[in-house]
């Protein structure tokens, strides 16, 4: 039993090390604004998107088409943190990122709907949550098959 | 932070694009209100289609944009207000002459001016002191219905292309819209 509880501990400071040594890396200024200039950039090409195919009335292959963009522009991210600013996100860091910028991704889709969307017009936030779900579980599938 | 700079100019300028599609603004016309709504042609239609978008595969075919602008003034007074944009609406030929497919999409914003009275009359009705909020819930409820009115319409008249169920529904519109002859004015002053 005094075993397990030592166990225990032992990987929740090893959590909250890994967690502290990851958001000292993940606050850098830099590269703050290179993850907000990317949620501006992915979000801006999910609009494009939204009016090529506006066409597709079927539900699914709308999810499917803006989860691909927005998982993979994701996963664009991190190959280019590791390259440009030789970051490489373990696991909580990819995720905290990844919450990040979809959050960015809403808060910006939010601000073009204000700008352009007459007083009458409506905001599908739910769509947002959908894709912030299955963007989670589709990046952590690509960060575990990664090479 | 140069590489940032590129990544969000580059941003901007596919929202640019994105924009273009929800209001045409190389082409942007103001709102036009209802009292002018015997003056719009086609040529007022300025707004563009996103690529894909057909009606059931027709590439033919026009939609109209409206809004309604409510507000509250220190006098007393409400004011409800619905407006056509043309640089919102689309039609696939500005040229066209095609009085019934004009006389359809001007009866949308009818519906919508048929519902700004509505507003009107509920406001004006109100007991006691109405608030910003009580006027925000009433606008919206009758958005929602608004809505469904206009979805219904399209569906039966099949944008126009049924005549029958297209005059029925002018008559019903028109019916609806003398029966708040009232409340035609765009400024209701309130009772309390």
């Amino acid at each position: 039993m005094e075993r397990k509880v030592w166990i225990l501990k032992k990987h929740t400071v090893v959590i909250k090390y890994k967690l502290k040594n990851m958001l000292a890396i993940l606050l850098k200024k830099e590269k703050l604004f290179f993850l907000i200039a990317w949620s501006l950039l992915a979000c801006s090409i999910l609009r494009l998107t939204d009016i090529f195919i506006l066409s597709f009335e079927n539900n699914f292959y709308y999810f499917i088409i803006k989860l691909v963009i927005q998982a993979g522009l994701y996963y664009g991210y991190y190959h280019l943190l590791k390259r440009r600013y030789d970051i490489k996100l373990n696991y909580i860091g990819f995720i905290i990122e990844n919450i990040i910028y979809s959050l960015l991704i809403l808060l910006f889709a939010f601000v073009f709907y204000k700008m352009t969307a007459l007083n009458n017009g409506a905001f599908y936030i739910i769509h947002f949550f959908i894709l912030f779900v299955l963007n989670l579980m589709l990046s952590s599938i690509l960060f575990l098959v990664r090479k | 932070m140069k590489i940032n700079i590129l990544i969000a100019f580059l941003a901007v300028l596919i929202f640019s694009i994105a924009a273009l599609f929800e209001v045409n603004y190389l082409d942007y016309e103001m709102p036009v209100p209802y009292s002018k709504f015997n003056a719009i042609t086609f040529y007022d239609f300025k707004g563009l289609k996103k690529p894909a978008q057909t009606l059931n595969g027709a590439k033919e075919f026009a939609f109209i944009s409206t809004s309604r602008e409510t507000r509250l003034t220190n006098d007393h007074t409400f004011i409800a207000i619905t407006y056509f944009h043309p640089s919102r609406s689309y039609v696939f030929n500005q040229h066209i002459r095609n009085a019934g497919l004009l006389t359809h999409e001007l009866y949308h914003f009818h519906i919508s001016e048929y519902f700004t009275r509505l507003i009107r009359k509920a406001v004006f009705e109100y007991q006691g002191n109405i608030s910003q909020s009580a006027i925000d819930d009433i606008v919206e409820m009758y958005n929602t219905q608004e809505n469904e009115m206009q979805m219904q319409y399209d569906e039966e008249s099949y944008h126009s292309y049924v005549l029958a169920e297209q005059k029925r529904w002018e008559k019903l519109i028109d019916n609806n819209l003398a029966s708040l002859i009232k409340f035609s004015d765009i400024t209701t002053k309130l009772k309390n």
